[in-house]
């Protein structure tokens, strides 16, 4: 048993990031992110690690990707308005391959929007706020348990397939308190070295796997990386087939290891008819009406993906296969609504309850929703 | 020599420079790998970043670590790289736009925390790469292809930009001063803390060519001469004289903590007095919100 | 059994604090499952400030309180603004100094002398958080007064405790005399 500790969502992904061997922080204050940075800047300097408030987001976004070349892990943390800054620089993480963690605690939106209330109005902005293809990993916490487990998966997943990873929380579970049990032991996952000596080293050189190793500043690797398209050694090309081989080997690192990242909870489908689709904070709410219905007697469950993206498309399309019907239930007017009906829509009757007014909607609303939905069918 | 310090410091296969003919680019660079070579710098302990545009491509031919980052960011991928790799010399090379307009709040920024980064910055007055767009360094009146009738506002000077806003290396120079511009590289690498050098150069092709200077690099050297200054005959000057005309020389070179060695301090210090990670957690910031 | 706990008031009634030691008292010391969420903000100096707890043996699913076993309010504000969830079978204790308009008859409410009784006590009026502690200690029996002792003693610094743990036990007769 591990020790047990009454704490807030921001302070376990803090404390969390220590843990996964996270040595560098950098950010930008916004609301609801900000005990992230405070407790990263007291902490951080007695693991003989560096904290560092820069002048906005988007430097925050530059310092960890340069304090990551460096071989050691980085993480910086925001919120919607500032997530949308540090989307230039996250292209240029996920086009250099550099592995590195960004929090964004979720609030309402669009722009200033509702920076003390909760919302899931970034599931979008995460997977397609930056130009150009690719794929991103973000993970989606429902407890501040799963928050402090997250961050330590995230910094994990970031090492494993060199690329930034998203722990994608928000206002409510990142301000809340609740306990947590530390776990005595977690898996930490360390960067490759180069099994080749510096002559022979290319930074993008997939023919020995999809994720060729980052080799950290100073040991001897000296090599080029840009943001521009390029071959295996990091220099700019253009030539047409080199474009492609090198961005097909980007997205395929992430598409032909999902089954290894993608992750779902699945409560009480066993036996189900119905099904809740829905993530995060709303999630737990889901997890409520569950049980609640199920008292009723209408045999339902939820799942719940804990990978946002890559999208648990598999596991849905199983589920719908046997389901009447699934109702999505999300903090927004209907955003991951559009991927649940892109797979589960052949299969089963997919419906929508959802709205960003800053506030959690309350299990009663949601219940009323469904049986009215399953009484109509 | 110079075989020595092109084989020492060159990524010989990645020449020629895409640079246009008569760009003064290039004459920047070898200044700087004179500098490297001066200070006898080990390659492996050199980080040399930049942003975008024609400027952003000097690190590609620099055998050392080496990042091309995003247009005006080149400062904060150092500022990460430096604070973790203190040991390390890192150069953020910047053309006027990359350090005056798109990134100019991480300049001046770096210049307030004053972290030891040498900014190189390649001031020719003018977006080349992209075809020859007013800059935030382009002179009143000239033109460009976003100026057509002349550009109505006033430049931005990077040295009085970099003085004042706190950087405790400033010079300026000229790629018509080569072998001043060899030493004035090396004392900014040199200098603990941040420094910044601001190198007037050309580009014939976007600039001289809509300026009466055409292509010819001489013309558009002799319009360097014609616009720089050097501080000891700027000094007898008057106002009305000086205006237009950048000044070189060094413009301050101070002694001063910068933000590395407060930091190391910080760590040595805290790495003997670690806070007990006690249960009560959150303990600390209820009683903030409370007690005042 | 799920129970859900509200505290309302301006900022500067330490509300904040009072949340702290109650998710404290119960998470820690009573090691029931607790949730403590709060409106966060500007809003929490001069403005209002609240605090909330549900408080179960089973998993918590939803967060928030949604009909409020037992509501402190600290000024008119918050009862005008957050007596209405409120259970039929739960309470709403109020301050009687600041709370003064009452919708109609309103069984669930009583009045209490609590920011009189903290400054009658420490001479301060923050520690009306410590006396609608110790009040609610005694009326209420889920809450363990011994865990709640435990739990100011961890969160009050060591300046202020001896005032804070007079006022706490003010409190706690103040619900016990009845």
């Amino acid at each position: 048993m591990g020790q047990r500790k009454l704490i807030s969502g921001n302070h376990a992904i803090a404390e969390a990031a220590i843990r996964a061997g996270c040595r560098f922080f950098a950010g930008y204050p916004i609301t609801p992110s900000s005990e992230i940075a405070e407790r990263l800047a007291e902490l951080l300097p007695q693991y003989d690690g560096i904290f560092i408030q820069m002048e906005d987001e988007i430097a925050s976004m530059g310092a960890i990707i340069g304090a990551s070349l460096t071989g050691k892990k980085a993480l910086t943390a925001t919120s919607g308005p500032g997530f949308s800054l540090k989307q230039e620089n996250l292209g240029f993480a996920i086009m250099g391959e550099i592995p590195v963690v960004i929090v964004n605690v979720q609030r309402g939106g669009p722009s200033t929007g509702l920076p003390t209330f909760p919302g899931q109005q970034d599931l979008m902005q995460v997977r397609w706020g930056r130009h150009g293809d690719q794929e991103i990993i973000a993970l989606v916490p429902d407890s501040i348990q799963e928050s402090y487990e997250f961050t330590i998966k995230a910094f994990n997943l970031a090492e494993q397939y060199r690329t930034p990873v998203i722990l994608l929380t928000d206002e409510v579970i990142s301000q809340m308190k609740e306990q947590i049990e530390i776990p005595d032991d977690v898996e930490i996952i360390d960067r490759e070295f180069p099994s080749v000596p510096p002559e022979e080293y290319y930074p993008f050189d997939g023919s020995k796997g999809l994720v060729p190793p980052l080799a950290p500043y100073g040991e001897g690797y000296r090599y080029h990386i840009t943001g521009l398209a390029h071959d295996k050694t990091g220099f700019p090309s253009s030539n047409p087939k080199v474009v492609r081989e090198q961005l097909e080997r980007k997205l395929n690192k992430i598409r032909k290891n999902r089954d290894e990242i993608v992750d779902v909870e699945e409560f009480l489908l066993e036996d189900a008819e119905y099904a809740i689709f829905a993530l995060g904070s709303m999630a737990r709410v889901a997890k409520q009406v569950t049980l609640d219905l199920r008292e009723e007697g209408i045999p339902i469950g939820l799942l719940r993906p804990l990978t946002l993206w890559p999208f648990c498309d598999k596991e849905l399309i199983n589920y719908a296969k046997k389901l009447k019907h699934i109702f999505v239930v999300e903090m927004n007017f209907g955003q991951i609504v559009g991927e649940v009906e892109r797979y589960a829509g052949k299969y089963t009757k997919v419906d929508w309850y959802g709205r960003a007014d800053g506030r959690l909607i309350p299990p009663r609303e949601i219940k009323d929703f469904i049986k009215e939905r399953i009484h109509e069918n | 020599m110079k075989t020595e310090l092109a084989k020492k410091y060159l990524r010989l296969e990645k020449l020629p420079t895409l640079w246009c003919s008569g760009c003064g680019h290039g004459l920047i660079l070898s200044s700087l790998l004179r500098a490297l070579y001066l200070l006898n710098i080990e390659k492996d302990k050199v980080a040399m970043v930049s942003g975008i545009g024609c400027s952003g491509r000097t690190p590609g031919y620099v055998d050392v670590h080496t990042l091309h980052t995003t247009h005006g960011r080149a400062i904060p991928f150092a500022t990460g790289i430096k604070l973790m790799k203190p040991e390390f010399y890192v150069l953020a090379v910047m053309g006027d736009g990359d350090c005056a307009a798109i990134g100019g709040n991480h300049f001046i920024h770096a210049a307030r925390r004053n972290i030891d980064i040498t900014a190189i910055v390649y001031n020719n007055g003018i977006y080349g790469m992209t075809g020859g767009q007013v800059s935030p360094t382009t002179p009143y009146g000239a033109y460009a292809s976003t100026a057509p009738y002349g550009q109505l506002e006033e430049p931005f000077d990077i040295v009085e930009l970099a003085l004042g806003a706190g950087a405790t290396f400033v010079a300026r120079s000229s790629i018509d001063e080569i072998p001043k511009l060899d030493r004035l590289i090396a004392d900014g690498i040199k200098h603990k803390g941040f420094s910044v050098i601001d190198v007037i150069t050309i580009c014939p092709i976007t600039f001289g060519r809509r300026n009466k200077l055409g292509e010819d690099p001489m013309m558009n050297l002799r319009w360097v001469q014609d616009i720089t200054v050097p501080m000891k005959k700027a000094k007898d000057m008057s106002k009305e004289e000086l205006k237009g005309k950048w000044i070189t020389g060094i413009f301050r070179d101070e002694d001063k903590p910068n933000l590395i060695d407060l930091y190391l301090e910080l760590n040595k210090k805290l790495k003997h007095s670690m806070v007990d990670e006690s249960s009560k957690e959150g303990v600390e910031d209820v009683r903030r919100q409370d007690e005042t | 059994m799920r129970h859900e706990i509200q505290l309302v008031g301006q900022g500067g009634q330490g509300i904040r604090l009072a949340g702290a030691i109650l998710a404290r008292a119960f998470g820690i010391y009573d090691k029931k499952n607790i949730v403590e969420t709060h409106l966060y903000g500007a809003a929490a100096r001069g403005g209002l400030s609240e605090s909330e707890l549900v408080i179960s043996d089973e998993e918590i699913y939803y967060v928030k309180v949604q009909n409020p076993d037992v509501l402190i309010v600290l000024s008119q504000r918050a009862y005008d603004d957050f007596s209405e969830p409120v259970k039929n079978s739960g309470v709403i204790l109020a301050d009687d100094f600041y709370v003064k308009n009452f919708k109609g008859d309103d069984k669930r409410l009583t009045l209490y002398p609590l920011t009189r009784i903290a400054l009658d006590t420490t001479g301060s009026l923050i520690a009306v958080n410590v006396v609608s502690l110790g009040l609610i200690s005694a009326l209420y029996s889920v809450i363990n007064v011994e865990s709640m002792r435990k739990a100011i003693r961890d969160l009050i610094r060591e300046k202020h405790l001896s005032k804070n743990l007079e006022a706490f036990e003010e409190g706690y007769k103040l619900g016990d005399n009845r």
